[in-house]
């Protein structure tokens, strides 16, 4: 055995102690590198500053980057909060935008968050999240100013103010309403905000010899397992609001067993010119009387998947049936029935809608309007039946641009609503009349059903404001879409 | 002023090249002198003194050997060091710990082979961690220093400590090896 390890085991702690003490002799570059009070923490606060400007919009890293920023720049400032006035200024000023931006961020899982954005809370809060950063820079520039004067050095920093001066003018062209720009002038924008940073990270450096003067706060927890806490508590507060607030608030009530009493005679008559019974059964008492003396009815039944390619083994669990109902008259007035049920299981996160194709909007020349869409939806519950109206059913107006048509104005009925997400056998139907205005058009009413497949949509989004939007189906969409439709002549009987 | 500029200022003997050094590196070596020296006077003193050892010894500086910064902090570091075994409260302690100013041929050759294997062990570490073993072992700084500049507590550096210096034991033949 070697007697020099025989030597170290008997006293490990104190020869190794004098031995590091003793051998050590010149630090490698990377030590020399790392061992100062500056580089680490301001290359931090450069980074995030760096990460928080950047928006890229794909994989969420519009989201996400600014985030990790944000704490990159929490975690580097706490160590230089208190080297000077003007950094503890950025570092309260920072905690405020912090406060905000988490507040803005988890508002964002909650629908609705488009119309707080519009009240005036909502643009003060905006503002004051602006007017921090703006700060913020301020900060920045003075705070470096007098680090390198701590020192001795002359003050400079003007990458710091030209920073500031970027961000102002930035933000006063968008806020004139700069949205589009040209290829010249995004390359410029960008050489500029490049060069920006390189001076900030040059001046860093630069810093480095005064940046010995600093004296860092001590921290009361350790750099990861606060950025870890706050990651969590910012994902912790997104999946609260997210399970808690996707629905949309329903008036579910059980329903009347006798709803349907002293109709047995109308029922009876509709269901023996076809009328699909589970779709009678669901009816409210006036829907049923409004068919009274109906002459014919026209029924159209498919089952949907929520996929986009299928074959014979992909599930469908949307039942649609479409009813039309003619009444007699002198005119051919007609009840249009699109009723939905889907298969028990059916998993329901967020909300549903649809939007309709009248016949009177979209068939103008040839049908006019009688009555507007009602209808309502229901589910079971431990053999109870429960029934709610919808929470919105009325004419939407509003622009989309139409992966298939371009921009588009739209003006059509459109519901939305939530299912429990316990409910067995959920379903509903929406129900309007029309007249012919002249012989011979085609009876063509469509439905335009879009379901939440996906638990977690950020930021949040309602299925109507998916389809508002004009998306449409595709591979990572939260929502999907089924358009269906009851398409005949009336005239070729 | 560049440190180039700054190097030649002293080689041509500029006294401008003093200046020069005390204002850009004066920080630096401050730094390097603090956790060493804790009298104001005994720092500000030591500073005069490395800044003079760094005007007369600048030809043994060799920027192919190695950086200006790694030899300014051995040289500051060094004058720091001397400064405080003069100081009758340090003298044990430090002189317990600093190599005889005369080993033997044996001991000479003993203390270089102690000094490859250390560097073996050290050249494993992360570089975070060899700069943690760095910062208490050359630099002298005190765990709540090192623990205000690494953003962590001060419980955390001397459990980080502990772990690395039951590694090097491991690895230099202590524990668990024979």
């Amino acid at each position: 055995m070697d007697d020099r390890r025989l030597e170290f085991r008997q006293q490990p702690d104190l020869e190794l102690e004098d031995l590091l003490a003793e051998e050590l002799s010149i630090p490698p570059e990377d030590v020399l590198r790392e061992v100062t009070p500056w580089r680490r923490a301001m290359s931090r606060i450069l980074w995030g500053l760096v990460l928080s400007s950047l928006t890229l919009n794909f994989w969420g890293l519009n989201y996400l980057l600014p985030a990790l920023g944000h704490i990159l720049i929490l975690l580097g400032l706490r160590t230089l909060r208190r080297e000077n006035r003007c950094f503890r200024a950025w570092w309260c000023a920072l905690l405020v935008q912090t406060g905000l931006y988490a507040f803005r961020a988890i508002h964002m899982a909650a629908p609705g968050w488009q119309e707080f954005d519009k009240t005036a809370l909502g643009m003060a809060l905006i503002g004051a999240e602006l007017a921090l950063g703006f700060l913020q820079f301020f900060c920045l520039w003075l705070g470096l100013r007098q680090v390198r004067r701590g020192a001795g050095l002359s003050p400079g920093a003007g990458s710091a103010l030209a920073l500031l001066a970027f961000n102002v003018i930035l933000t006063a062209l968008i806020g004139m309403g700069l949205t589009q720009i040209s290829w010249i002038f995004f390359a410029v924008i960008l050489i500029i905000y490049i060069r920006i940073f390189r001076g900030l990270f040059k001046l860093s450096r630069e810093l480095d010899e005064a940046g010995y003067t600093v004296r860092p706060a001590l921290v009361r927890i350790p750099d990861l397992p606060l950025a870890l806490g706050l990651a969590g508590a910012a994902l912790a507060g997104l999946a609260a609001v997210s399970l808690t607030c996707s629905r949309l608030p329903m008036d579910w009530q059980p329903a009347d067993p006798a709803e349907h009493s002293g109709l047995e005679e109308i029922e009876a008559h509709l269901l023996e010119l076809g009328f699909p019974e589970e779709v009678l059964a669901d009816l409210t008492r006036s829907d049923i009387l409004s068919c009274a003396g109906a002459v014919r009815v026209e029924v159209e039944r498919e089952r949907h998947s929520l996929t986009m390619g299928w074959n014979n083994s992909t599930p469908k669990p949307l039942a649609m049936t479409h009813v039309a109902v003619e009444l007699a008259g002198e005119r051919k007035s007609w009840h249009i029935f699109h009723h939905f049920a889907w298969d028990s299981g059916t998993k329901f996160y967020g909300s549903e809608s649809f939007q309709l194709w009248t016949l009177y909007d979209y068939m103008e020349g040839g049908w006019r309007k009688l009555a507007d869409p009602a209808g309502r939806l229901l589910y079971d519950r431990d053999g109870t039946t429960y029934w709610s109206p919808y929470h919105s059913l009325g004419v939407e107006a509003y622009a989309a641009d139409s992966m298939f048509f371009g921009p588009q104005s739209y003006n059509d009925p459109m519901a939305s609503f939530s299912f429990p997400q316990n409910g067995e056998h959920c379903r509903g139907y929406v129900t309007y009349a029309a007249e012919a205005v002249e012989e011979g058009w085609l009876l063509s009413s469509w439905i335009n059903y879009v379901h939440q497949g996906k638990i977690f949509v950020y930021p949040a989004q309602t299925a109507r404001e998916w389809q508002m939007s004009g998306a449409w189906n595709g591979n990572g969409q939260p929502f999907f879409c089924v358009q269906t439709a009851i398409q005949f002549r009336p005239s070729a009987q | 002023m560049g440190q180039q500029e700054i190097i030649q200022l002293i080689r041509d003997r500029k006294p401008e090249g003093m200046d020069q050094l005390l204002l850009h590196f004066g920080p630096l070596m401050r730094y390097i002198i603090a956790p060493i020296l804790s009298d104001p006077q005994d720092r500000e003193e030591c500073l005069a003194d490395a800044a003079m050892r760094a005007w007369e010894q600048i030809d043994r500086f060799d920027a192919g050997k190695g950086s200006w910064t790694g030899w300014l902090t051995v040289l500051t570091r060094n004058a720091a060091l001397n400064r405080a075994r003069r100081r009758p409260e340090a003298a044990g302690k430090l002189t317990e710990n600093l190599a005889s100013p005369e080993p033997t041929p044996e001991e000479a050759l003993l203390r270089r082979e102690r000094q490859e294997a250390l560097y073996r062990a050290l050249n494993g570490l992360s570089s975070r961690d060899r700069a943690l073993i760095y910062r208490k072992y050359f630099y002298m700084q005190p765990t709540e220093q090192i623990a205000r500049e690494l953003s962590t507590t001060v419980r955390a550096v001397e459990g980080r400590l502990y772990r690395l210096k039951k590694h090097l034991r491991k690895q230099l033949g202590g524990d668990g090896h024979g």
